[in-house]
C-alpha cells in the first residue's frame, strides 16, 4: 500500500511537471529564445515578398531567379513559426511579434522634431 | 529536470539554426552551377604552348621592343598589374615602378586577369567586347578570324594588344623609322595584315641571340615561319594561357562540387546574399561569374579614357549604339579579391569600395575629389546606370560583410 502511495505521488508530480512544462515552461522558453529571430525573419520575408511583387512585373529571368532565392527567407519564417506553434506559443503572441517587427522602422513624430527645437535661447 | 531543460534548449536551437547548406543547394539548383571546370577549354594546339610562353614573356613583338604581354599581366599579381590603368610602350619596370617611372604611354583601361580566359564558355573579351563569340560566330574588329587561322576567341584576343599603338606598336616619332611603329591603318584588318608581314620579316631576318632562340622555338613547334601570320602567334599565346594560366581552384567551386566545409558560415551567408537579395548573380552569373553582356554601374570617368575628350564611352565605341554608352562587359569575378583595383579604369581601389558603389554611389564621392571632367559630365554617366541595381536589397552591415567574405572564396 505504501509503495502504491509513493507511485501515485510520483505520478502526480510527473503529471503536474509535464503539464507545467507543456503549457508554460516550453512555450515561454521557446518564445524568449526565438523572438528576435522570428521578428528578423518576419521582416526578411516581408521584404522578399515585396521585392518579388515588383520583380515579377518585369521580364528579367535573372532577377526572378534571385528573387526565388530571396523567398527562401519565407521558408525559414514558416519553419520557425511552425516550430514555435508546436512548442505551444500561441497564434496571438506570434501575431503580436509580427506587428512589433513591422513597427521597428516606425518612429514617433517627436523624435523627428527633437533636433529642430531650441535647447536654450 | 535538467534533462527536460536540455531537451528544450536543443529543440529551440534546431529551430533557430537556419540550414544555410539547404539554401545553397537551392542556389546551385536554380542557377545550374557546376563549379569551375579546368578541362572545359577552348580549341587549342598544346604543341604551341611552349612557344606561346616564350612569346608571352618576349618584348620582341613590340615596336620599340620594350613591352611584352607579361608587362601588364604579372605572374605575382594574378596576371594583373595592380595599376588603375596600365602603362604601355615607352615605360620601364613593372607594376607601381612602371607608373613612377613616368615615361610610358598610358593605356587608358585597367588590366584584367587571365584566369579562366581559356574556358570554353568564356565568350567576350576586353572591357568593350571587341572579341566575341556570338551564335557560334567569332566576331572581332579584325574581321573574319576563322579564315585567318585563329583557333579560338582567346587566340584573337591575345593578338589585339599587338595591334594597339599604346600597348605594343609604339609611338611614331620622326627620329625612328620602325616597321611596327609606323603601322597606322585605321582599320584593324589592315593593321593585322601589315603587322603580320612586319613581324614575319623581323623574326626571319633580325640577328641576335634572343632572335635565334625565338626562331629555334618556332622550328621546334613546327610553326612555319615563311607563312607566319599573327594568327599563329595568337594560337601559340592562347595555347600557353589555356595550359598554364587559365586553370585554378577556388573554394566556391569546391563547395558546389560537394565539399561543404570549403566555406565558413559567414562565407555561406555571403553566397546566399550574392545569389539572392544582392542580385549580384543577375549579371555575375554562371561558373565564370559573368553574363558576358554589357551594363553600366555609373563608374566615374576619371582622368583618362579611350574616347573623344579623354572619356570612355565603353561598349558604344564598338557597337556605335547610343544605348551602349558607358556600358562595359560584366567582369568575371574569378579571383576577384586578388585583382584590384576595379572597374574599366581602376577607379575603385578595393573591393568594399566597388561593391558599395553598386549599392549606393554617393559615399564614394563624399571623400573623393571630382575630376574636372566628371564634375561637368557625370550626370550623363549616371543616367546610364543599370535599372537592375535598383532591386538590390542589401540593407544591413552584416549582409554587406558576408558578401565581401564570399567574394574572397571566388
Amino acid at each position: 500500500m505504501k509503495l502504491l502511495n509513493i507511485i501515485f505521488k510520483i505520478s502526480i508530480i510527473l503529471l503536474v511537471l509535464t503539464y507545467l512544462s507543456k503549457e508554460i515552461l516550453i512555450p515561454e522558453f521557446s518564445y524568449y529564445n526565438n523572438k528576435e529571430d522570428y521578428m528578423k525573419l518576419t521582416l526578411a520575408c516581408g521584404f522578399a515578398m515585396d521585392s518579388n511583387w515588383y520583380i515579377e512585373q518585369g521580364a528579367n529571368s535573372e532577377l526572378q531567379k534571385s528573387s526565388e532565392i530571396q523567398l527562401l527567407d519565407c521558408h525559414d519564417y514558416d519553419k520557425l513559426r511552425k516550430h514555435m506553434l508546436a512548442d505551444g506559443v500561441s497564434e496571438y503572441r506570434l501575431s503580436n511579434l509580427g506587428l512589433i517587427a513591422l513597427e521597428i522602422n516606425q518612429k514617433p513624430a517627436e523624435q523627428l522634431a527633437l533636433p529642430h527645437k531650441f535647447r536654450e535661447r | 529536470m535538467r534533462l527536460l531543460l536540455l531537451l528544450i534548449i536543443i529543440s529551440s536551437y534546431q529551430a533557430v539554426a537556419s540550414d544555410i547548406d539547404f539554401k545553397l543547394e537551392k542556389v546551385i539548383e536554380i542557377y545550374a552551377l557546376q563549379g569551375f571546370d579546368c578541362k572545359a577549354v577552348q580549341n587549342n594546339d598544346p604543341t604551341l604552348s611552349s612557344l606561346g610562353e616564350m612569346l608571352f614573356e618576349s618584348k620582341l613583338l613590340s615596336g620599340g621592343m620594350d613591352t611584352s604581354c607579361s608587362t601588364c599581366h604579372l605572374k605575382d599579381l594574378s596576371r594583373v598589374d595592380g595599376l588603375p590603368v596600365s602603362i604601355g610602350v615607352g615605360g620601364s619596370g613593372e607594376g607601381i615602378d612602371r607608373l613612377l617611372d613616368g615615361q610610358g604611354i598610358i593605356v587608358p583601361r585597367n588590366s584584367f586577369t587571365l584566369l579562366g580566359r581559356g574556358h570554353k564558355n568564356y565568350s567576350t573579351y576586353f572591357w568593350d567586347g571587341k572579341v566575341q563569340t556570338e551564335k557560334n560566330r567569332l566576331v572581332s574588329i579584325i574581321g573574319d578570324a576563322k579564315s585567318k587561322g585563329f583557333h579560338s576567341p582567346l587566340s584573337v584576343a591575345a593578338v589585339l594588344p599587338i595591334l594597339a599603338r599604346d600597348e605594343f606598336l609604339g609611338v611614331l616619332s620622326e627620329s625612328k623609322n620602325n616597321d611596327m611603329e609606323s603601322i597606322d591603318n585605321s582599320y584593324y584588318e589592315m593593321r593585322y595584315q601589315t603587322a603580320s608581314r612586319a613581324l614575319q620579316k623581323r623574326i626571319l631576318n633580325t640577328k641576335g641571340k634572343s632572335w635565334d632562340e625565338l626562331r629555334a622555338k618556332f622550328l621546334e613547334s613546327n610553326l612555319d615561319l615563311e607563312g607566319l601570320e599573327l594568327s599563329g602567334i595568337g594560337n601559340a599565346l592562347a595555347s600557353f594561357l589555356i595550359e598554364k594560366e587559365s586553370c585554378f581552384k577556388n573554394r566556391w567551386s569546391q563547395y558546389i562540387q560537394g565539399k561543404r566545409e570549403a566555406l565558413s558560415e559567414n562565407e555561406k551567408m555571403g553566397a546566399y546574399v550574392f545569389y539572392g537579395k544582392g542580385r549580384c548573380a543577375s549579371c555575375h552569373s554562371g561558373d565564370l561569374l559573368s553574363d558576358f553582356k554589357f551594363h553600366s554601374i555609373g563608374v566615374p570617368q576619371g582622368d583618362v579614357g579611350v574616347s573623344i575628350y579623354g572619356q570612355d564611352l565603353g561598349r558604344s565605341e564598338i557597337s556605335l549604339n547610343q544605348k551602349d554608352r558607358f556600358k562595359f562587359k560584366t567582369p568575371s569575378l574569378l579571383k576577384v579579391s586578388k585583382t584590384k583595383p576595379y572597374a574599366h579604369n581602376g577607379v575603385f581601389t578595393n573591393l568594399d569600395e566597388v561593391v558599395l558603389f553598386h549599392l549606393n554611389p554617393i559615399p564614394y564621392f563624399k571623400d573623393k575629389k571630382w575630376s574636372k571632367k566628371d564634375y561637368f559630365n557625370y550626370g550623363r554617366v549616371l543616367s546610364s546606370r543599370s535599372e537592375m541595381l535598383s532591386y538590390i536589397d542589401v540593407l544591413t552591415e552584416d549582409d554587406f560583410k558576408h558578401l565581401l567574405s564570399f567574394l574572397e572564396t571566388l
